[in-house]
């Protein structure tokens, strides 16, 4: 019976089997550990846009107006958009699980290090006006503006209180509308509320009405905002957006 | 040819563009990676093909082995990717294992089972899930460490613990005398 190593170096001459040059492995090392940056990059953007939507668009100002604002809240979130962060995370986790540090551990300590680099990484680039500059040019562009369209969101109203009457007060809104809001919630002139209520015209019922800041965001941005202006531009970027 | 270098040493020649120092190597590990496929496999006719294969594999890539690291972890490492693929062909392996996923709160010792019958063991082993057989042939039919089967198989090491413990626990089902 032939030799099994003589067996195999026969076939490696008369098949012409060659080494892959160093140089391809190189290459395949670079491409991995740029998908892995190329993937943490676009999984930052993302995760920084949904904290940029919340703030912008008033949803985080819900959670605290009890049931109905969790259901608001819960209905509004751009829940495509956190599921394809998953998946990105997900398959980051698999693209590094090469790497000795990464499968020692197990998968679940690897995609909780990854969420928390994440979403902190999302909060840091969230704190820079970087989405608003992107936000005011999205008209340039059909791409950017899938990402940053905007759609209102129903019951929810945000503005600041202009006159005060019995059992009611009028909030004139960032477009400039004027309503009125029936609730028996004190508020004073000038406070910037958000409220949660059915318009019948330019009649709101209010279901809760909660006093804001005037920068309601997480982390409020480094942005210094002009001092004479009046409180009502300070509900700046108040964005409505489509759940994409 | 001195043939008391190391497996690293030889890559080395062979990574140079000698061929000849390969033999030594495949006649080092020719019986190891048989044994292996046929534990893992349960007893296959192509075993003698598929190792072949990962010897054919060893040499395409072994301009990616770090001579830093140990050459058996590598061509271990290949040839479970090898046997994984076949097993794949006969049946769907599971895409989520729960013992790679989740940290282990059953604890384990380095030298679980030491004083195991390997005779039993074999006689069995086909009986096993496909990744508690893995590592009892790693183990106890390779003599390998739990460090080596981690970095071949890609899973923590208390991993490999906790695959061996419950293996040998069913195993002990399966037979009652272990």
């Amino acid at each position: 019976m032939e030799n099994f190593d003589k067996k195999i170096i026969d076939k490696i001459e008369n098949d012409k089997i060659r080494m892959k040059n160093k140089a391809y492995f190189i290459f395949r090392s670079v491409v991995l550990v740029l998908a892995i940056i190329f993937i943490s990059i676009i999984s930052l953007f993302f995760a920084s846009l949904i904290i940029f939507t919340l703030r912008a668009s008033g949803l985080l100002l819900l959670p605290p107006l009890g049931f109905r604002g969790l259901k608001m809240f819960f209905f509004s979130f751009p829940w495509v958009m956190a599921i394809f962060i998953l998946l990105l995370m997900f398959f980051l986790s698999i693209l590094a699980k090469k790497y000795k540090f990464v499968y020692k551990k197990p998968l679940l300590y690897s995609v909780l290090g990854i969420v928390i680099i994440v979403l902190i990484g999302g909060f840091v680039f969230a704190r820079f006006s970087f989405h608003d500059k992107i936000f005011e040019r999205r008209e340039r562009s059909p791409i950017i503006s899938l990402f940053y369209k905007g759609k209102e969101i129903k019951d929810l109203y945000i503005g600041q209180v202009i006159e005060i009457g019995n059992n009611r007060f009028v909030l004139q809104t960032k477009e400039g509308n004027k309503l009125t809001i029936i609730s028996k919630i004190i508020v004073e002139i000038d406070d910037p509320v958000v409220v949660i209520g059915k318009r019948e015209g330019d009649i709101i019922n209010a279901f809760n009405v909660r006093k804001i800041n005037n920068d309601h965001s997480l982390f409020p941005q480094r942005r210094i905002e002009k001092p004479n202006l009046k409180p009502i531009n300070y509900i700046h970027k108040l964005y409505v957006f489509k759940n994409i | 040819m001195d043939m008391d270098l190391s497996d690293e040493d030889i890559v080395k020649l062979v990574q140079s563009g000698k061929i000849e120092p390969f033999a030594i190597l495949v006649n080092r590990y020719e019986k190891k990676m048989k044994r292996y496929g046929r534990k893992f496999l349960s007893e296959r006719e192509d075993i003698e093909d598929i190792v072949q294969r990962i010897f054919i594999k060893s040499y395409e890539n072994i301009q990616s082995f770090d001579v830093k690291r140990k050459f058996s972890s590598w061509i271990y490492r290949i040839a479970h990717n090898e046997f994984v693929n076949e097993l794949k062909k006969k049946k769907p392996l599971r895409f989520f294992d729960l013992d790679v996923i989740f940290p282990h709160l059953l604890s384990y010792k380095e030298n679980y089972g030491q004083n195991i019958d390997r005779q039993i063991i074999n006689k069995h082993l086909n009986r096993l899930p496909d990744n508690y057989r893995e590592v009892i042939v790693l183990r106890y039919f390779e003599g390998l460490d739990y460090k080596e089967i981690s970095d071949i198989l890609k899973i923590p090491t208390s991993t490999v613990g906790v695959r061996l413990k419950r293996g040998l626990n069913k195993l002990r089902d399966i037979y009652g005398k272990l």
